[in-house]
């Protein structure tokens, strides 16, 4: 028993080495690859088979591997399961469409790792999905999580190509290997300030003076920041800033008494679900006497399930937010593939997930390399058109890995679905506006 | 001493603030104050309800409830069920989700909490720390983290109430409320009154009391002390349950929904005393006002913050909390 045993594992211990030499000639240049080969997650299947078989196979092709971190247990666990889905799908996609041409048709293979909502745990999943050879690494949902990252990404020499991730200091001013596709918190707060003041405007509404309510952590405050200077600007007056707390709150009454007692012509917010839905809903009970009411960055209001959980309050309720382009038939049918495939409608979020990886196939692409460093200096000379997004332009990064051309798009809530309703070339529908769900007075 | 430096923190918290506080005194700022006060006795009284069974558990058992908020949770993923797949009415849940979190605490308390009845304090503090974390991760496996609520048709519009109409929602001095926040405060205001009635004027009541204030010697007239406490558990849980299923139509659910009510509830039972039910009302109001006026005051500020300003102030005067007895 145990002498055969020894045998066997003697003959495949022979059959890995040989696969190993085989993969390392097969392949044009790198020690990734090599590296790639010996790791029992790759593509080089070692089978108890009579020595000899193996070199009657085609060449191996390389596998490059890619890390996605996202909360795949935890509160946040419903975004972060799409958004894992979807990297996995827009993986299976390509590889079916002939994987990465440049490199001989390599495949690309998701690695996943559960941040389980903690930094912490996030960069322990970052490292070990590094040292398990991944090339280039996404996530997080979380700012929180995605800071962690970003400096270990650094260290390693790594790509991180962050998905959704709003906080400014995520990328700084001498980061190399973050990139980030959708935009950052100040310019979500910005560029809502130059949409809400446009779409007044050619309305004949006027909005100077706006309170804004927003939850309280680095997320809430960014975002105001932005929005606040970009307002001033604009020439109108934030009279009153309201922050919160998103999960602990039972009841805003008292902070839109505030509001309504402001003379404001805006509500504008920002904050998670659960307290987006509480403020709708108590918005239509205290009525302040508001014109606009304007989720900025907010996530919960283009919710489907947002206008049943907020009932009357949610109608005509305003949202920007990195959205998808619905006019785009290529999104209809991954939305679609996606619903297929994991029973799920696809949120915006696992959207932009897909479009990570596809800006990654890009630059391994351009790049011919699986290399990391090479990869990262594809990935800085992106010039994307074909996309998924709503974004103004095509995705390309600035020296620092901000996307120049992120844009947010405007959502509203009108018979109880959201609909685009700016810019003009995403829109299906126009701005209702003034108006509110509820009666203001 | 300690009234002076509770004295100087007030007069310095007030006087940081004294241009909020007089812009709120006047004109068309009013209102602001009176929603604070409304919205505060409010959510206060279903801060009450909660803190009360969490007290009760604590004056009888001497066991520091840390599944209070799961329990609570559970009570309103079991409402909700109750009104998604069975048709019923939220507020038609009540007894039902009451009766199955009081059994549920008669299970906890004979199954697990007797077993460790002598051991030290931690025992019981690592077991229902781990009793929450085992039912916030079953129910996230149940019903994954997707936020629900239930939807009471008639809480807007107008109320026929007999011969009187009713607009909703209420309006007071300017201030408004729902009628499910109403609904909720008249709730729980009813149900702390049987708890109290029950408490202090039947003989089970007396029991409860007596094994509270001195275990050996209800043991020496004839009471069953185990029985007591376990009876005591299942109503500390039951009173969670009132508690769940009269908030549920107020807020959006998640598996962690209750946990900021357990904070909050620790928070209200200290400050009334630890095993005080009086003491638990009185807190849970004075923890609802202090929050909603603090809203109202420090608008860029958690609301916490006021609620705890006014926790260091109380415990610094009474380290007892307000209707606690010293420890001699």
């Amino acid at each position: 028993m145990s002498k055969s045993r020894t045998g066997t594992i003697r003959s495949v211990a022979a059959l890995v080495a040989f696969t190993v030499g085989m993969a390392a000639c097969g392949s044009d240049d790198d020690a990734d690859t090599a590296s790639d080969a010996t790791d029992p997650g790759s593509s080089v299947v070692v089978t108890e088979e009579p020595a000899g078989e193996p070199a009657e196979e085609p060449a191996v092709t390389e596998t490059i591997k890619i890390g996605a971190i996202h909360p795949l247990t935890g509160p946040l666990a419903l975004d972060g399961v799409q958004m894992d889905n979807a990297a996995k799908l827009a993986v299976e996609r390509i590889n079916a469409a002939g994987g990465i041409e440049s490199l001989g048709g390599a495949q690309l293979e998701l690695m996943s790792g559960d941040s389980e909502g903690a930094p912490d745990v996030g960069q322990a999943e970052a490292q070990r999905l590094i040292e398990d050879g991944a090339v280039a690494l996404i996530g997080t949902f979380q700012s929180a999580v995605a800071i962690n990252i970003a400096n270990l990404a650094e260290r390693s020499e790594i790509p991180f190509v962050i998905d959704v991730g709003v906080d400014d200091d995520l990328i700084k001013e001498d980061s190399r290997f973050a990139f980030r596709i959708g935009p950052n918190a100040s310019a979500f707060g910005r560029i809502s300030a130059q949409y809400l003041q446009v779409m007044a405007d050619s309305a004949g509404v006027p909005v100077k003076r706006v309170a804004y309510m927003h939850e309280q952590t680095a997320f809430g405050a960014g975002v105001y920041a932005g929005f606040a200077a970009e307002a001033e600007n604009l020439g109108m007056t934030i009279v009153e800033e309201i922050s919160y707390d998103a999960f602990g709150s039972t009841s805003l009454t008292t902070e839109l008494a505030r509001v309504d007692a402001s003379d404001a012509d805006v509500l504008a917010t920002t904050g998670y679900y659960p307290d987006g839905v509480l403020i709708a809903r108590d918005a239509a009970v205290v009525a302040p006497d508001v014109s606009v009411f304007y989720g900025v960055s907010h996530g919960a209001y283009a919710q489907s399930s947002f206008a049943t959980d907020a009932g009357d309050g949610a109608e005509l309720a305003f949202a920007t937010d990195h959205y998808w382009d619905t006019n785009n038939p290529r999104v209809t049918e991954i939305r679609d593939a996606f619903a297929e495939a994991y029973g799920d409608e696809m949120r915006s979020s696992a959207v932009l997930a897909y479009q990570t990886i596809e800006v990654i196939a890009d630059a391994l692409e351009r790049a011919g390399s699986s290399e990391r460093r090479a990869l990262r200096d594809a990935l800085s000379e992106t010039s994307l058109s074909d996309i998924l997004l709503a974004f103004e332009g095509p995705i390309q990064f600035d020296e620092t890995g901000e996307n120049t051309n992120a844009t947010p798009a405007v959502l509203q809530v009108q018979g109880g679905a959201a609909v685009v309703v700016y810019p003009e070339q995403f829109a299906t529908a126009k701005p209702v506006i003034p108006g509110v769900g509820w009666d203001p007075g | 001493m300690r009234w002076a430096t509770a004295a100087i923190a007030l007069g310095v918290v007030l006087l940081v603030n004294r241009n909020q506080l007089a812009a709120l005194t006047v004109g068309d700022q009013r209102p602001v104050l009176v929603q604070a006060f409304v919205t505060g006795v409010i959510i206060g009284g279903v801060y009450s309800l909660v803190s009360i069974g969490l007290t009760l558990i604590f004056g009888v058992l001497h066991v520091i409830n840390f599944a209070h908020g799961a329990f609570m949770t559970l009570g309103m993923y079991a409402s909700f069920v109750l009104v998604e797949h069975g048709g019923l009415d939220p507020y038609a849940t009540l007894p039902i989700v009451m009766a199955v979190l009081f059994v549920l605490g008669l299970g906890v308390e004979r199954g697990l909490l007797r077993r460790i009845s002598n051991q030290p304090i931690e025992a019981n503090l690592v077991l229902t720390l781990g009793l929450a974390i085992l039912i916030e991760n079953a129910l996230r496996l149940a019903f994954s983290s997707t936020p629900r609520s239930v939807e009471v048709p008639y809480a807007s519009g107008s109320l026929e109430l007999g011969a009187f109409e009713v607009q909703l929602p209420f309006r007071i001095f300017g201030a408004v409320t729902t009628l499910t926040q109403a609904l909720a405060f008249a709730g729980a205001g009813v149900l702390t009154g049987l708890l109290y009635l029950l408490l202090h004027r039947t003989r089970t009541g007396t029991a409860i009391r007596s094994v509270a204030e001195n275990p050996t010697g209800a043991t020496l007239v004839g009471i069953d002390v185990g029985r007591i406490s376990m009876l005591t558990f299942g109503l500390g849980t039951a009173c969670a349950g009132a508690a769940a299923v009269l908030v549920l139509p107020f807020v959006s659910l998640e598996p962690s929904t209750g946990v900021s009510f357990g904070i909050t509830a620790f928070v209200v039972v200290v400050l009334g005393g630890l095993g005080s039910v009086t003491g638990a009302m009185i807190g849970g109001l004075l923890v609802g006002l202090s929050q909603e006026l603090g809203a109202a005051v420090f608008p860029d500020q958690s609301k916490l913050l006021p609620v705890l300003v006014m926790f260091v102030l109380v415990l610094l005067l009474r380290p007892q909390g307000l209707l606690g007895k010293p420890i001699e």
